[in-house]
């Protein structure tokens, strides 16, 4: 019995040590119901391949930095980290390309955000919502009157507002954007900031820049 | 029926080493389960209902070719441990999921293989690490079984059926077991999901989820059940209701669950878990009720760590912690 014990204890501690010694990465965020979601998003799509990539894999700490130095913030270690698997949805009509759906997990004030974008073969949003939002202000913050209003967007336009910061300027279209929901406008910034991760992700794994 | 375990493996590693002639987008995520705990009743335990100290993985794939993705593949494993028993028949291997599933059409898909149940909450729910489980196991007797299921829609409505072997992980034929589960509820996409689902079947019983007895023995089941998760704000609510008989017993089962993500700090989750279940309603009922608090932390992406307090009230208490790697 207790030598039991005693070898259960080596294994399990040497488990925990090669286990441990690199320990990063979590499920990332997949569409719940990738057949009904793209077909509402793309009603004449015909079908749809799933990729599935990790920072880990197209260029591990170096790209890690590219990206945060482009999203002017630091990845989120546990929520954010390299060896994340992150799922593309490349949306197909026959053999041809329509579009590209794609989601991040980004946090909110009160809990996490699934944050989805639906792009076209340029990288313009055709489609953003919450596939999940954890607020008071849910409903106001998911009303397609106002998410529609990132429609047409770019990860360009994104860039233009981070350079324009406290500055006035027409072509900001960022800036037009107001929060929905004054009590909970940090769940706005948080919105902008997983909307600008996701598009740079696009921008680096779909269309390799 | 040792056939259909030969045919369904030999599918299963053709299908792991198919060539190139289609594109294919896979992970191979690592497992790492350590767990142990104090019960008044038992001592020093190392096991819980469906978990025990174990290494294993999961290999999950999807297939496509230029008309997009066309197969799906799930395997997951366990090797389990139990220190307490003697070395040579410690170990055990567990297979929790072994599926293809083939797409028929957008929103049609055809599964084979090893997998849950069309009933309750479970289909719908992540409980393969967790310690706070359905009530899958006070209804079925497993959370998964061998055989073909259908997934469909009728027009707002997702629904899925299973024909299954009965039997959970063995494959075993000659007692006229069976099971039949049906399960319709809102689509997948919606915060608020509900489903109403049924079962029909006649289930072997299983000493461990491995191990069927020697004698066989097997209850007629029926079930009619509602299952519901409702998020509000930090919070995550389940609800699980079943009906019905174990041969001529009526029995009732009931589960309410509450998470609250902590939102200053959101690597921190606390759960509360009640289970009622109610066996035979006249002079010989037997009445058991669970309440089970648990606190998660995640120290990494791939780490989380867990201590469970549950009160079988009069009967047992138990104390549990778990450590769980789980990824790439």
């Amino acid at each position: 019995m207790k030598r039991n014990v005693l070898i259960s204890l080596i294994i399990i501690s040497t488990c925990t040590i090669i286990y441990t010694s690199n320990a990063f990465g979590a499920v990332a965020c997949t569409l719940n119901d990738p057949d009904r979601d793209i077909k509402s998003i793309f009603p004449q799509s015909t079908g749809y391949k799933t990729t599935i990539t990790s920072v880990k894999e197209k260029g591990g700490d170096k790209l890690a930095k590219e990206i945060e130095k482009s999203l002017g913030d630091k990845l989120d270690p546990i929520f954010e980290a390299n060896d994340i698997p992150h799922t593309f949805y490349t949306v197909l009509k026959g053999k041809g390309i329509i579009g590209y759906v794609h989601g991040v997990n980004q946090k909110g004030m009160y809990g996490g955000m699934q944050i989805i974008l639906a792009i076209d073969t340029k990288g313009k949003i055709l489609k953003f919502y919450y596939q999940k939002m954890t607020s008071p202000d849910a409903n106001k913050f998911k009303d397609e009157k106002w998410t529609s209003q990132f429609n047409g967007l770019a990860l360009a336009d994104f860039y233009h507002h981070d350079a324009m910061k406290n500055e006035e300027c027409s072509e900001d279209k960022i800036a037009k954007i107001k929060s929905p929901s004054d009590k909970n406008i940090k769940d706005f910034v948080h919105t902008l900031r997983g909307i600008k991760m996701n598009l740079i992700l696009c921008d680096k794994f779909i269309f390799n820049k | 029926m040792k056939t259909f375990t030969l045919f369904v493996c030999v599918i299963l590693i053709h299908i792991i080493s198919t060539p190139s002639y289609a594109e294919s987008a896979s992970m191979l995520y690592e497992e790492l389960n350590l767990l142990g705990g104090y019960s008044d009743a038992n001592g020093f335990v190392d096991e819980i209902e469906m978990m025990k100290n174990s290494i294993g993985g999961e290999y999950f794939r999807r297939f496509s070719n230029d008309n997009g993705d066309f197969l799906t593949l799930d395997l997951q494993t366990r090797l389990t441990y139990k220190p307490t028993k003697n070395f040579n028949d410690a170990w055990d291997l567990e297979i929790h999921n072994a599926w293809i599933e083939y797409k028929l059409g957008f929103g049609y898909r055809l599964r084979i293989g090893h997998f849950d149940p069309s009933f309750g909450l479970e289909p719908n729910s992540d409980t393969h690490g967790t310690i706070l489980q359905t009530l899958a196991m006070k209804n079925i007797g497993f959370k998964s079984d061998w055989g073909i299921g259908f997934k469909g829609n009728i027009g707002y409505f997702d629904y899925e059926a299973s024909v299954q072997n009965g039997t959970g992980m063995k494959l075993k034929r000659g007692n006229g077991n069976f099971l039949l589960s049906y399960r319709i509820g809102n689509p997948q996409s919606k915060d608020m999901l509900y489903g109403l689902s049924l079962m029909y079947g006649e289930i072997l019983i299983d000493d461990q989820m491995h191990d069927l007895m020697n004698d066989d023995m097997s209850v007629r089941k029926r079930r009619i059940g509602l299952d519901m998760q409702i998020p509000f704000r930090s919070f995550l609510f389940k609800g699980e209701l079943a009906y019905g008989k174990d041969n001529k017993i009526d029995v009732l089962g009931s589960l309410g669950q509450v998470s609250y993500t902590f939102p200053f700090h959101q690597a921190l989750i606390a759960e509360a878990q009640v289970q009622n279940w109610l066996n035979g309603f006249g002079k010989d009922k037997a009445y058991e009720t669970m309440l089970g608090f648990c606190i998660s932390y995640r120290l990494t992406s791939k780490i989380t760590i867990r201590a469970d307090y549950t009160s079988n009230f009069n009967k047992d208490d138990q104390v549990f912690m778990q450590f769980y790697y789980f990824g790439i």
